[in-house]
């Protein structure tokens, strides 16, 4: 098992060797016991740690001030922290730990003036480090902490990075859909396409989306039928060749605003507004960032000022934005009666486009929690059939006879 | 037509409600503006206190504003 963990004890290991030794003595015996099985060792109590933190053990394991628990377990994961920021941080202690061992080595030697006590210290260090030499240790030392506070000082600016240039962090709603077993709002997803279509659908397309996907989820059949018949879409060639418009059906995609890219960017001063079939999905911390970001709009704050035909938005990265306000109270009327408060259209509106980038996701919940609960129970059986049968070789004792 | 004829958009009543809890986030901001209110140079902004207040504002309204809606 090259996969080493390097918890072993050396009392231990010494107690194998001997063993060993013994054994290679009493060759051709045919019993041979061991004196304590040391399973309990070999059977890593060594948890599986990041490679930064399994090479750094070894580091703190020499250094006088080392301790069972790294300071860096102790640092609570923050938001936006990295793995290659933890390891930086794991590397640095680890640096300044090996550094103060040798900072607190030299003034252990000089305060006790006692060659008894510093001669086993200073043995001790020499045989397992190299820098022990007090002529460039000092040098080394300094050049050493230099890089361990560079570190430290690298994850530290990070979270104070230009805060506009990402945007304002957008907080976290409870989405009714949130939970392991929850469904989508069906009713909200009805609404929300109403928004879609009213408000949204004169810029933004949804070319993924058909107006079957609805049947079912937001409409009946008959409604989805009837919606896509006010469309009118291009089909053909025909039987002469020529290209003919047609009412549409439920097999076709929702309708494109815009023509492609280019006429959709010269229609809106430059800027392409994005197809929404997955802008959930596309966009991280998707449904908070769409609903923050169309119920965001605000003043931009002092000593800010926006170009004309852009609009100030906090949480959009750079806080200019080409898209307006759109959702303004009352801009639609629901067929269900709910008051159409900016809030609720955002809300309705991020649902109906959370469904729309995850359709799936009901189908997906339910065969998640099907399958772990089946997958723990094979897992229970499992074990226990693998020890059932392990219990054979784990059961067995072994006599090491030891001559002397 | 229901009586309520007057909406009131639930994020910004929410909005006005968290102001208390987010006072000092606030003063800074308005402390900020004041500063650089003689700049001419178009370099100062107060982004950051700016961002800190709705960041508090936003913190506080987002657990409470779904029970608003439906």
């Amino acid at each position: 098992m090259k996969d080493t963990c390097h918890q072993i004890p050396k009392q231990l290991v010494i107690r194998r060797e001997k063993a060993q030794d013994c054994v290679v003595e009493k060759l051709g015996s045919i019993s041979f016991t061991l004196a304590h099985r040391p399973k309990r060792v070999i059977q890593s109590s060594c948890v599986k740690q990041p490679l930064c933190h399994r090479g750094t053990t070894i580091f703190s394991r020499f250094s006088i001030s080392s301790s069972i628990v790294s300071v860096a377990d102790l640092v609570v994961p923050f938001p936006g922290e990295t793995l290659s920021l933890r390891c930086g941080l794991i590397w640095c202690e680890a640096l300044i730990k090996m550094v103060g061992g040798g900072v607190i080595q030299q003034i252990l030697r000089r305060k006790l003036h006692s060659p008894s006590l510093a001669t086993p210290v200073r043995s001790w260090f020499s045989s397992k480090t190299a820098h022990v030499d007090t002529g460039s240790s000092g040098v080394r030392a300094f050049a050493l902490l230099g890089a361990g506070v560079t570190g430290l000082l690298s994850f530290s600016t990070v979270a104070s990075a230009d805060e506009a240039e990402h945007g304002l962090a957008c907080p976290d709603y409870p989405w009714p859909h949130d939970g392991i077993l929850s469904s989508y709002d069906h009713a909200s997803i009805r609404r929300g396409h109403q928004v879609y279509q009213q408000v949204c659908a004169s810029c933004h397309s949804m070319s993924l989306i058909s107006y079957r996907d609805l049947v079912g989820v937001a409409y009946t059949e008959e409604e989805a039928k009837a919606m896509a018949a006010e469309i009118e879409v291009v089909d053909g060639p025909n039987d002469e060749g020529e290209m003919f418009t047609r009412p549409g059906k439920l097999s076709d995609r929702l309708p494109q605003p815009y023509a492609n890219e280019s006429a959709a960017r010269f229609a809106n001063g430059g800027a392409y507004p994005p197809d929404l079939s997955l802008i959930t999905k596309a966009r991280h911390n998707g449904q908070n960032y769409v609903f923050a970001l169309l119920t965001g709009y605000r003043d931009p704050p002092a000593g800010i000022s926006i170009r004309e035909g852009l609009h100030y938005n906090p949480y959009f990265p750079g806080g200019a934005i080409a898209m307006p306000k759109m959702l303004n109270d009352e801009a639609v009327e629901y067929e269900d009666g709910v008051p159409a408060t900016e809030a609720q259209m955002g809300k309705d509106v991020v649902s109906f486009l959370s469904w729309a980038a995850e359709p799936e996701m009901e189908e997906r919940k339910l065969m998640g929690f099907k399958w772990i609960f089946l997958l723990s129970l094979a897992l229970l059986q499992a074990a226990y059939y693998r020890r059932l049968k392990w219990s054979v070789l784990k059961s067995r004792k072994l006599v090491l006879d030891v001559v002397n | 037509m229901s009586a309520d004829e007057e909406v009131v958009d639930p994020k910004k009543y929410l909005e006005e409600s968290c102001k208390p809890k987010c006072v000092k986030p606030l003063l800074e901001y308005q402390a900020c503006v004041k500063r650089i209110q003689g700049d001419d140079s178009g370099h100062k902004h107060c982004t950051g206190q700016y961002f800190d207040y709705w960041h508090c504002i936003d913190k506080c309204v987002a657990p409470k504003l779904f029970a608003k809606l439906k």
